[in-house]
This record gives C-alpha cells, sequence and structure tokens, in this order.
C-alpha cells in the first residue's frame, strides 16, 4: 500500500514538473507552411529551435502549390493564419494588392546589412525590390529560387557527333535536327510545357527564348503597380513564331501531341529547357546509363536570363509578429539557403554561397552560376492578378503551339485579353 | 379542456419528433442549407475572400453571359454528359445481365466489378493516365498489336475529352448494383411465358427485361446525369481543362474561378446556375419519363 502511494506521488510529482516547465519556458509556436523536401524544411526548423530555445516552429508540409494556395485563402477567410509562408514569387504581389501580407520595409532597413548581405548579395536584393515590392512596400524574403538552363544528353550528342551544347538559336536548330530521329521516335528538344498543370509554366517554354529576342512581355508602373502589355510586339511575335518553327517546320522539337511521360528518362528527347530544381530529381529517378549535362541557354541578339522562386511571407492577420519576422529572417539566411539546397538540389538563393562546396566545383553549378553572372538579368514583372492574367495568355501561346492559331492571331489574342482582363 | 389537453400532446410529440431529428437537421442546416445560402448571398457579391463582400447585384450573373469560357465549359460538360451517361447505363446493364447469372465465382466477378465505384478517385485518375499514354499506354498498345496507331489521347484536343469519357464509362459499379436488384426483380413467369410461346434470349431481353427495368433504368438515368454534370476530379488531376480547354467542363471552371482567381461571388453564381440547369433537366427527364417508363 505504501510502495503504491509513493509510485502515485512520483508520478504527480513529475507531471508537475513538466507543466512547470512549459510555464516557466512560456514557449512561443509559429508555424510555417511549406512545400517539401520535407527534410530540409525539418532541419531548418531544428537549427532555428536550438538556436532559440524559446521557440517552437510547426511545420506543415503541402503536397502542392494548389493545396497550400487553397488553404491559405481559407485560413486568410477563418482569421487563422499561419505565421509564415513559403509561396510563389507571383503570389506576393496578388496578396499584398488584397492587404493579406505584412509589409516588412522596416524591418529591412533596420536589419539591412544582416538580411541583404555586406555588400548586398546582386540576385537577393533585387528579388526583393524587383519582385516583392507593391506600391512601394517590400512584402517578403527571398526563399528558394531557379532559373533556366540547358540539360542535354550526353549519349545522344555523342552518337549525333556534337561535342558541346548550342549556344546560339541556329545552333540549337542545327543540333536539334540532327538530334531527331523519326524512327526512333527521339526528338532534339522539348517545350517545358505544353499544357498540364500551372498554366503559368507554359509562360516559361515561351519567356526564356522571348528575352533572347529582347521581348518585353509587360511592364508595370512601380507606384501603381498597374501593368501595361506589350504582347503583340514583334519581338514577343517572332520568338513564338520561331518556337512553332522549331515543332512544324524543322519537326526537330515535340509537338504537343507527342508527348509522353518520361521521355527524358527514357532518352526520346536530346536537350531541354529546365530549371535547377529538376537537379535533385534527376540524381534520384534518372537511369544510370543517362548521361546528363548542363549547359548556358541558347541567345540570340541578347543574352538574358529570369529568375524566379518562393518567396517567405508573412500574413498579416498573424498572431506572433516578432516571432515569424525572426524565423522568416533566419529561414531566409545563409544557413538556411545552405540546409535548403542540401535536400533540394538547387543553387543556394544566397548568392555568396555559390562560393562554397558542391555550388563552386560541381559542374551543374558552376555552368548555372557562370550563365547568372554573364547573362543579363531580367525579372519578371508582377502585377495583382497575374496568374490569372497569364494563364489567359498561356491559351494562347498554347493555340500556337498546337497550330490552331498563327503566332500572330495568338499574340494578338493574348494581347487583347491581358488588356480587357486588367482593365476589369 | 379536452381540446386543450389534446393540443398539448400533439404539441409535445412534435416537440419529442424535433427532438429526435434535431442531430440530422441540424447536420442539414450547418453542412448543407447554411452554406446553400451563403453561396446565393454571394453569387450577388464581389468577394475574394481575404477584403469583406461588396454588393454588386446581378453582375455576376450578367458576366456568366458574356463569358467565352462559361459557354465552352458548359458544352463540354454537355458532350460528357451525353457520351458517359448513355455509354455507362448500357455497359451497366449489360454487366449486370452478365452477373445475374448463376455461375461459380458470380460473388466475386460482382464485387470485381463494383469496386472502381468505390476507389479513389485520385488514384484512378492517375492510373487511367498512365493507360491512356499515346506511346506506352495499354490501350494505344492494345490497338497497335492490331495494327491501328492509336490518337494521341490526353495530348490532343479532339481526343481528350473522348478519354476521359472512356474512363467514366469504366466506373459501372453503381447503377450496375441497381440494374442488378431491378432484374432479380422481375418476374420469372414472364421469361416462361416467352419461352413457351417460342421466344429467344433477344425477345426475352426486348419484350420482358427492358420494358420491366424501365423505371430502373429512368432512376439510373437521372441519377447519373445530375453526378456526371459535376464531373472535376478525373479534369483537375489529368487534365486540369486542357489542352487549349478541350477538356474545361463547368465544375472544373466554377473551381478555377472561385479558388485559384478567389472570384467567390462569380464561383457562386455558376454554381447556382449550375443547380438551375441540373434542376430543370431532372424536371424535364420526369417529365417525358410519361412516354417510356413502364409502371405496373
Amino acid at each position: 500500500m505504501l510502495k503504491w502511494r509513493e509510485f502515485v506521488s512520483c508520478i504527480l510529482i513529475v507531471l508537475l514538473l513538466i507543466g512547470t516547465e512549459s510555464i516557466v519556458l512560456a514557449k512561443t509556436t509559429i508555424t510555417w507552411w511549406t512545400l517539401g523536401p520535407r527534410e530540409g524544411a525539418e532541419e531548418i526548423k531544428q537549427v532555428y529551435e536550438k538556436k532559440n530555445p524559446d521557440v517552437s516552429v510547426e511545420v506543415l508540409i503541402l503536397p502542392s502549390w494548389d493545396d497550400l494556395w487553397k488553404k491559405l485563402m481559407v485560413s486568410v477567410a477563418g482569421g487563422v493564419t499561419p505565421d509564415v509562408v513559403r509561396g510563389k514569387d507571383y503570389w506576393v504581389v496578388d496578396l499584398a494588392s488584397r492587404k493579406a501580407l505584412l509589409p516588412l520595409d522596416d524591418v529591412i532597413e533596420k536589419n539591412k546589412k544582416e538580411i541583404l548581405g555586406m555588400p548586398p548579395e546582386r540576385i537577393y536584393t533585387r528579388r526583393i525590390y524587383d519582385l516583392y515590392t507593391y506600391q512601394g512596400r517590400i512584402y517578403a524574403l527571398p526563399f528558394h529560387n531557379f532559373w533556366p538552363v540547358l540539360v542535354y544528353n550526353e549519349n545522344l550528342f555523342k552518337e549525333a557527333g556534337l561535342r558541346r551544347a548550342p549556344r546560339t538559336f541556329e545552333e540549337f536548330r542545327e543540333f536539334g535536327i540532327k538530334l531527331t530521329k523519326p524512327e526512333k521516335k527521339q526528338w532534339g528538344t522539348m517545350l517545358y510545357t505544353y499544357t498540364r498543370l500551372e498554366p503559368t509554366l507554359v509562360l516559361w517554354s515561351f519567356y526564356v527564348y522571348s528575352l533572347q529576342n529582347k521581348a518585353i512581355l509587360v511592364k508595370v508602373a512601380k507606384e501603381t503597380g498597374e501593368p501595361t502589355f506589350l504582347l503583340d510586339a514583334p519581338e514577343s511575335v517572332n520568338t513564338l513564331q520561331w518556337i512553332v518553327d522549331n515543332i512544324y517546320r524543322y519537326k526537330f522539337c515535340t509537338p504537343p501531341e507527342a508527348i509522353s511521360p518520361n521521355m527524358i528518362e527514357n532518352e526520346k528527347v536530346a536537350m531541354w529547357i529546365t530549371g535547377q530544381f529538376s537537379f535533385g530529381g534527376y540524381d534520384r529517378t534518372m537511369p544510370p546509363n543517362v548521361k546528363w549535362a548542363v549547359a548556358p541557354i541558347p541567345t540570340n541578339i541578347e543574352k538574358a536570363i529570369f529568375t524566379e522562386g518562393n518567396a517567405l511571407f508573412i500574413p498579416a492577420g498573424t498572431k506572433n509578429k516578432e516571432a515569424a519576422i525572426e524565423f522568416a529572417k533566419f529561414a531566409s539566411g545563409k544557413e538556411a539557403d545552405l540546409i535548403w539546397s542540401k535536400w533540394s538540389g538547387t543553387m543556394p538563393f544566397r548568392d555568396s554561397n555559390w562560393a562554397k562546396p558542391p555550388y563552386s566545383n560541381m559542374p551543374r553549378y558552376v555552368v548555372s552560376a557562370n550563365e547568372m553572372k554573364t547573362y543579363k538579368l531580367v525579372f519578371p514583372q508582377y502585377f495583382p492578378g497575374y496568374t490569372e492574367v497569364m494563364s489567359k495568355v498561356a491559351e494562347s501561346l498554347q493555340a500556337a503551339f498546337y497550330n490552331k492559331m498563327s503566332p500572330l492571331d495568338a499574340m494578338k489574342k493574348a494581347q487583347a485579353d491581358a488588356a480587357s482582363m486588367v482593365k476589369k | 379542456m379536452v381540446i386543450k389537453m389534446r393540443l398539448n400532446r400533439t404539441l409535445k410529440e412534435n416537440i419529442e419528433g424535433y427532438l429526435f431529428i434535431s442531430p440530422a437537421l441540424l447536420g442539414v442546416i450547418i453542412f448543407s442549407l447554411g452554406p446553400m445560402i451563403a453561396s446565393l448571398i454571394l453569387s450577388f457579391m464581389q468577394y475574394d475572400i481575404v477584403n469583406p463582400p461588396r454588393f454588386i447585384g446581378t453582375s455576376n450573373f450578367k458576366a456568366l453571359l458574356t463569358d467565352p469560357l462559361f459557354s465552352k465549359a458548359l458544352f463540354n460538360t454537355m458532350y460528357y454528359v451525353g457520351g458517359v451517361v448513355p455509354l455507362r447505363l448500357i455497359v451497366a446493364l449489360l454487366a449486370a445481365i452478365l452477373l445475374n447469372q448463376k455461375i461459380k465465382g458470380v460473388t466475386f466477378y460482382r464485387t470485381a466489378y463494383y469496386l472502381p465505384s468505390v476507389s479513389a478517385g485520385v488514384a484512378i485518375s492517375i492510373v487511367w493516365t498512365y493507360v491512356l499514354d499515346p506511346q506506352y499506354g495499354l490501350i494505344n498498345s492494345v490497338l497497335r498489336y492490331f495494327g491501328i496507331e492509336g490518337p494521341p489521347w490526353l495530348q490532343s484536343t479532339t481526343w481528350a475529352m473522348p478519354g476521359l469519357i472512356l474512363m467514366g464509362t469504366w466506373s459501372i459499379g453503381q447503377p450496375m448494383v441497381i440494374f442488378l436488384a431491378g432484374l432479380q426483380g422481375i418476374p420469372t413467369h414472364l421469361y416462361e411465358a416467352v419461352s413457351i410461346d417460342g421466344g429467344n434470349w433477344w425477345h426475352k431481353f426486348r419484350y420482358v427485361t427492358l420494358p420491366m427495368l424501365t423505371p430502373v433504368i429512368f432512376f439510373n438515368m437521372v441519377m447519373q446525369t445530375i453526378g456526371t454534370f459535376q464531373v472535376f476530379t478525373s479534369v483537375y488531376v489529368m487534365t486540369n481543362g486542357g489542352p487549349m480547354n478541350s477538356t474545361l467542363v463547368y465544375v472544373f471552371y466554377l473551381y478555377q474561378q472561385a479558388f485559384q482567381w478567389l472570384k467567390m461571388g462569380y464561383g457562386s453564381a455558376l454554381a447556382w446556375v449550375l443547380f438551375l440547369i441540373i434542376f430543370t433537366l431532372t424536371v424535364l427527364q420526369f417529365r417525358i419519363s410519361s412516354l417510356w417508363v413502364y409502371h405496373e
């Protein structure tokens, strides 16, 4: 009987101590919504919690961007928002225009050296001021980013007697024709995407090439955030015509109806444009016999590159403003950058981290970094309603890819659609 | 005094009745009726979730009239319904007739044919994406075996919808089970009468099975039409409405407007228009049922 009483007393004391510890530590819990890789997010959380024992980070990994967007909207409607969100770059201006985000100007101004680096990191800083600014105020910090590179199959290139990747549009066409073997259903190249998933990704297939022709698709007024479209300018039309000719006239770019899953893995396409976010996936899923390499994208009258990625923003309804800001600063910092890049396989979003291995010595990263250093950096222009308007533009691009509309008609329609949507 | 006592008892019984059904009633009000009323109100508003709703009258409904994608989505949905409903009913009826035989393992076959109806829509859609692959998919591989070059299915603006219709026809479980019940309810003496009169299997099917099954066919037709009009999962997973809006169906368009573009008011207006369309079609089906449905 006595032993039983002692046992119960011990249990009660232990429970009391646990409760007291929680009260004494008074941990702040912040929630971070993001996509995977899970290991990267978990490691960032663990490192942050170790440095900040009074803070607990709850990470919620969503399976897709669509899921994250929907959940975020529901949380905003319900007034129970997460504290920090990793979202698409082009969400920032849209959400900021709806007053759904916390401005971060003051935070950046007070912590300039810490946040931007000393000297300020070029791409990191430009992302803040070029992508996350709406009507003069800043609403996000950079996270994960990527830019287009040309990836090519070394085996197929060797078979065609080609020793290097194409450097110009002419070479791209010339090599593409050599690499196309209809009897093997092998194509010189394919577009980034033709139809599926996010319509804005259809834009990638066009935008990469349009920059090389000095095409400007849209200009956004800094003060008002209002866009002016230039989709039917000759540079844009010529770019689309060039792409469509590659598909239907020179027949080395896979037409939409010939697309099949795993064409890259099955060595049915010799070169393609993608971003560094693909590298991790290729390491995991590419068959060992497939030798792939990275080269800068081919250029024309201009040598230009764009970059985009994901941002860290804080919903306006957060209940832990200070803690959220501190975590966002950390997650956007150099240490978290290296953690994230390690797990995702992509380039670090902090320029200064490119000097560290493997980014300083692995060919895929060295080529990517040199491309970014030597090409003219052009940022996409985001505006409120960007996703909806660009999805409409993507419809016209698709019509041209499917040969249902001439490039001129397609870009004229895109221009008319975009202008009328913004007017509404 | 007696009347007062009776009224009190009636009132008491009514209250008790309502109390018994209150859990279900509350569920209907909170999770069905309430949101329906809210969406009706929202259809007259401009609402993007982040900012409070703003009354705009009938602007959302007027916008529908000039929205090219609204008519495209409606046309695509009618195309899908027009393809799936008759095909599904025919295949389900044939399957039910086959499964109505007294053969060994019939329970297993019935379960196997019903399985698609209880499988996750997303999983089925992912599998069918591979089945419909132009290069390596099952369907084109079989066609190639017979020397036929199969179409590009989901990559083609012409063949994407037929591909979805084919997939929609595959899921026959629910109507099949109802047809099976209907078949088992047909009196056997009618078949005996046909046999005595020298009729064969076709006469039995044409003059006994079909007429006796018309109420069940009608029920399945109405239910399948209502359900098929709301097709969403397969489009969302397999085509995202493409290529080039060739598979953009009504509910997917509604989802895009409401949840991707944050136009809740417009999405609500779309929802109510869909309700009216389905309601009208259902009433029409009931009206013309007297011309062909046999009731004993």
